[in-house]
C-alpha cells in the first residue's frame, strides 16, 4: 500500500498530470457554476481517452469533476439555483443568508467545509480502500434499496410542519421520474403520446424551470437586489464576512466532521451517494443541532455547513464503487469508468492489486482539487458576493439567458425549452402557494436508483430480504430516525404554538 | 359616519373573500396538476408488466393519500398549523400594483425570449433579448448593453458551437424562407 502511495505521488506530480490540472482548473471553475454544466466537458475528455495515457485522462476528468463540484454552491447560495447533482440542500439556508446580506459568510463557511470535507473524505477513502471490498460485500441490493429510500425519507424530515405537502410533492416527483422508458422492462411509460418524453424528463430543465426562473422572477417582482439587508456592510466588509464564515465553520467542527463522514459513507454506496448524501447530512444536522428544527431553512449557517461538508466528502466515497465494482454512482463516474475501460484498465478487483497506484492517485487528485480550488474560491468570494448587490433588472435577464442555454444542453432539443416553461409555471405556483419544491428534486434524482434496487432485491431475495440482519438493521435505523424526527418536530410545533397563543391542528 | 364604517367593513370583507378565493384557486390548480398525473400514471400502469408498474404504484401510493388529505383540508377549510415548508416564497411588499406589473413584464420577457428562440434561433434571440432588456429596464448604456449581448454571442459561438459542437434547432423563420425559395 505504501509503495503504491509513493508511486502514485511520483506519477501524479510529473509534468503531464500537473499541466492537465492547470488546464482543467479554469474550465472547472466556470462550468461548476452552470446548472448541469459539467458533464459535456467530461464527455469531451472522454474523446481523448483512446489517444492519451490513462494517467492524463483520469487526472483530467477526476480533477475536473471534483473541482467543478466545489464551485456548485455559488449559484445555490447567491441565486437559489440548486446544482443538478450536488449543492441542492445548500439553497435551504444559503439563499436566505444571501437575502439577509450574509452571502460572504455563507460562501466562507461553504468553502471551509468543502476543504475540510474534501480532505476528510479523501483520508477516509484512503483508510477504507483496503477494507472497502469486504465492507461492501456485506450489503446487497436490498440494503442499497433501503439506503436510497433513506434519501427519500429525508423529504419527511426536512419538510417539518409541511409534512403533507412535502410527501405529496415527493410522490409527484416520483411520478414525474416514471415518465419515459422503464429501465426494468423497456416499456415506454406515461409519455402523453409525446416522443420527446420517451427518454424521460431530463433533470436540468426541471431544475431551471422549478428553481432558476421563479427566483429570477422573484428578483424582478421584489425590485431589490438579492441582498435586501445590510447591503452596504456586505460590500464594505466582504473580506471580513468571508473570514467570519470560515471561523463559523471551524466553530462547528463536530458537525463538520460528522457530516463529512456521512458524505463519505453514503458516497460509498453504489448509485446512492452523490445524490442523497447532502440531504441525509442536512436532515441529521437539523435534528441533532440545538434549535435546528426551528432555525434550519431560515438561513442557519449550520445548514450550509452540514450540506456542504457532505457535498464534497462524497466525491471520495463515490470513487470506491466505481473503481472497485465497476458500478458508477453518477454521470461523471460513468465517464470515468468509460475512460478506464477505453484506456485498457479494467475496473474491478484489479484496481486494488494491479492498478493500486492509479486508484490511490484518485484520492490524491480529489484532495488536490480541494486544496487548489478552495483558496482560489475563498479569494474570489469577496468579488462573487457582489452578485448579491447587482440590480435585479441587470441580473435577472443574464441569469435567464445562461440557464436557458444550460437547459437546452439536456437534449439539444427545442422541447427542452417547452419543458422549462411548464416547470417554471409549476415552480411559480408552488413558490406562491407555499408548496416545497426541493422534495420534487430529491424524488426525481433518487427515483431511478430506488426503482433499480427495488426490482433487484425483489428478484434476488423475495420476502427473504426481511430475514437479512443487515436489512433489518437499516430498517431499525430508519424507524429510529423517523420517530426521533417526529418527536422533535412535535415538540417544536407545540413550543411555537404556545408562544404564539394558537393551537396546532 | 356609520355608512362610511359599513362601507369600509364591506370592502375589507370583499378583499378577504377575494384573497381566499385566490388562495383556493392556486391550490386547486396545483392539486389538479398533481392529481391528474397520479390518475394518468395509475390508469396507464394497469397495462404494464409488473417490473414497470411496481414503482409507479409506489409513487402513486405515496402521493395519493396526502393528495386526498390536502383536498379534504381545502374542502372543510380546516385551520392549518403554522408550517415551515423548507422553501422560499415570493418576496412581496406593499406595492401590489407595481409587483403585478413587474411580474407581467418579466413573465412576458421569458415567454418572448423563448418564442424568439423558436422563431429566430438562439444566436439571434438570446443576445438580442438580453441586450434589449438590460438596455430598456436595466438602464445600462448602449455600449454596456451591446457588450452583454456580444458576451452571449461569444458564449454561443465559442463554447457551444466550437467546443461542444452543439446541434441547434432549425429556426422557424429560416424554414419558412427555405420553403418560399
Amino acid at each position: 500500500m505504501l509503495e503504491a502511495a509513493i508511486d502514485a505521488a511520483q506519477r501524479l506530480f510529473s509534468p503531464g498530470p500537473l499541466l492537465v490540472m492547470l488546464i482543467m482548473l479554469p474550465i472547472s471553475l466556470i462550468s461548476g457554476m452552470m446548472p448541469g454544466g459539467n458533464l459535456p466537458v467530461a464527455v469531451i475528455v472522454l474523446g481523448f481517452a483512446g489517444y492519451l495515457d490513462p494517467w492524463i485522462t483520469v487526472t483530467a476528468v477526476v480533477f475536473f469533476l471534483a473541482a467543478s463540484d466545489i464551485t456548485e454552491p455559488v449559484p445555490s447560495i447567491l441565486m437559489g439555483i440548486p446544482g443538478a447533482r450536488s449543492a441542492q440542500a445548500t439553497i435551504l439556508d444559503g439563499y436566505p443568508m444571501a437575502q439577509r446580506g450574509e452571502a460572504g459568510i455563507a460562501l466562507g463557511a461553504s468553502y471551509m467545509c468543502t476543504l475540510v470535507g474534501g480532505v476528510i473524505g479523501a483520508i477516509a477513502l484512503l483508510v477504507a480502500l483496503p477494507i472497502s471490498r469486504e465492507l461492501l460485500r456485506l450489503f446487497g441490493s436490498a440494503e442499497f434499496f433501503l439506503l436510497s429510500l433513506l434519501g427519500l425519507l429525508c423529504v419527511a424530515i426536512v419538510s417539518s410542519g409541511a409534512f403533507v405537502k412535502g410527501m405529496l410533492t415527493a410522490g409527484f416527483g416520483l411520478a414525474i421520474a416514471m415518465i419515459g422508458f422503464s429501465p426494468i422492462t423497456g416499456v415506454v411509460r406515461a409519455d402523453f403520446g409525446i416522443e420527446y418524453l420517451w427518454d424521460g424528463v431530463p433533470l436540468v430543465p426541471i431544475v431551471v424551470g422549478l428553481f432558476a426562473l421563479p427566483e429570477a422572477i422573484d428578483l424582478v417582482v421584489a425590485n431589490t437586489p438579492i441582498a435586501r439587508e445590510r447591503l452596504d456592510v456586505m460590500l464594505r466588509e466582504a473580506n471580513r464576512d468571508v473570514y467570519r464564515g470560515m471561523r463559523e465553520a471551524l466553530n462547528h467542527k463536530w458537525l463538520l466532521v460528522r457530516s463529512s463522514l456521512i458524505g463519505t459513507f453514503v458516497g460509498m454506496m453504489p448509485g446512492v451517494g452523490s445524490s442523497g448524501a447532502h440531504w441525509i447530512a442536512y436532515a441529521q444536522a437539523r435534528h441533532t443541532e440545538k434549535g435546528g428544527v426551528e432555525s434550519f431553512g431560515k438561513g442557519d449557517i449550520r445548514g450550509v455547513i452540514a450540506a456542504d461538508s457532505a457535498n464534497n466528502s462524497v466525491d471520495g466515497g463515490t470513487l470506491i464503487p466505481t473503481v472497485v465494482f465497476g458500478i458508477p454512482g453518477s454521470g461523471g463516474m460513468a465517464i470515468l469508468l468509460a475512460i478506464l475501460v477505453i484506456s485498457g484498465v479494467q475496473p474491478g478487483p484489479a484496481m486494488l492489486t494491479q492498478h493500486l497506484d492509479l486508484t490511490v492517485s484518485l484520492v490524491y487528485i480529489v484532495a488536490l482539487a480541494n486544496i487548489i480550488v478552495v483558496p482560489i474560491m475563498l479569494f474570489a468570494a469577496r468579488f462573487i458576493t457582489r452578485i448579491a448587490a447587482v440590480p435585479p433588472n441587470l441580473l435577472a435577464p443574464i441569469v435567464i439567458g445562461v440557464v436557458t442555454l444550460a437547459a437546452y444542453q439536456a437534449t439539444y432539443s427545442i422541447e427542452d425549452l417547452v419543458l422549462v416553461l411548464a416547470f417554471a409555471v409549476l415552480g411559480v405556483f408552488m413558490k406562491r402557494y407555499g408548496w416545497p419544491r426541493p422534495p420534487i428534486l430529491i424524488a426525481v434524482v433518487l427515483a431511478e436508483i430506488v426503482e433499480k434496487y427495488l426490482w433487484l432485491s425483489v428478484n434476488t431475495y423475495g420476502l427473504s430480504m426481511f430475514l437479512r440482519p443487515q436489512f433489518l438493521g437499516i430498517i431499525a435505523v430508519m424507524l429510529l430516525v423517523m420517530i426521533v424526527s417526529f418527536r422533535i418536530q412535535a415538540g417544536a410545533k407545540r413550543a411555537w404554538a404556545e408562544s404564539s397563543g394558537t393551537t396546532p391542528a | 359616519m356609520q355608512s362610511q364604517v359599513n362601507h369600509d367593513r364591506a370592502s375589507r370583507t370583499r378583499e378577504a373573500r377575494r384573497k381566499i378565493s385566490l388562495e383556493l384557486f392556486g391550490e386547486l390548480v396545483l392539486l389538479a396538476v398533481v392529481g391528474g398525473l397520479f390518475v394518468y400514471l395509475f390508469i396507464q400502469s394497469l397495462e404494464w408488466p409488473l417490473g414497470s408498474a411496481l414503482m409507479p404504484w409506489i409513487a402513486v401510493g405515496i402521493g395519493a393519500p396526502f393528495w386526498i388529505y390536502r383536498v379534504l383540508v381545502l374542502l372543510v377549510r380546516a385551520r392549518e398549523a403554522p408550517s415551515q415548508i423548507m422553501d422560499i416564497g415570493f418576496r412581496t411588499g406593499g406595492d401590489p400594483t407595481g409587483e403585478r406589473a413587474r411580474f407581467l413584464r418579466i413573465g412576458l420577457f421569458i415567454l418572448g425570449l423563448y418564442v424568439g428562440i423558436w422563431l429566430f434561433g438562439f444566436h439571434v434571440a438570446l443576445p438580442l433579448g438580453v441586450l434589449l432588456y438590460v438596455r430598456v429596464y436595466g438602464h445600462l448604456s448602449w455600449l454596456a448593453s451591446l457588450s452583454v449581448g456580444l458576451i452571449f454571442l461569444a458564449l454561443l459561438v465559442g463554447v457551444y458551437d466550437r467546443l461542444l459542437n452543439a446541434t441547434w434547432h432549425e429556426p422557424l423563420v429560416r424554414q419558412w424562407f427555405e420553403a418560399l425559395s
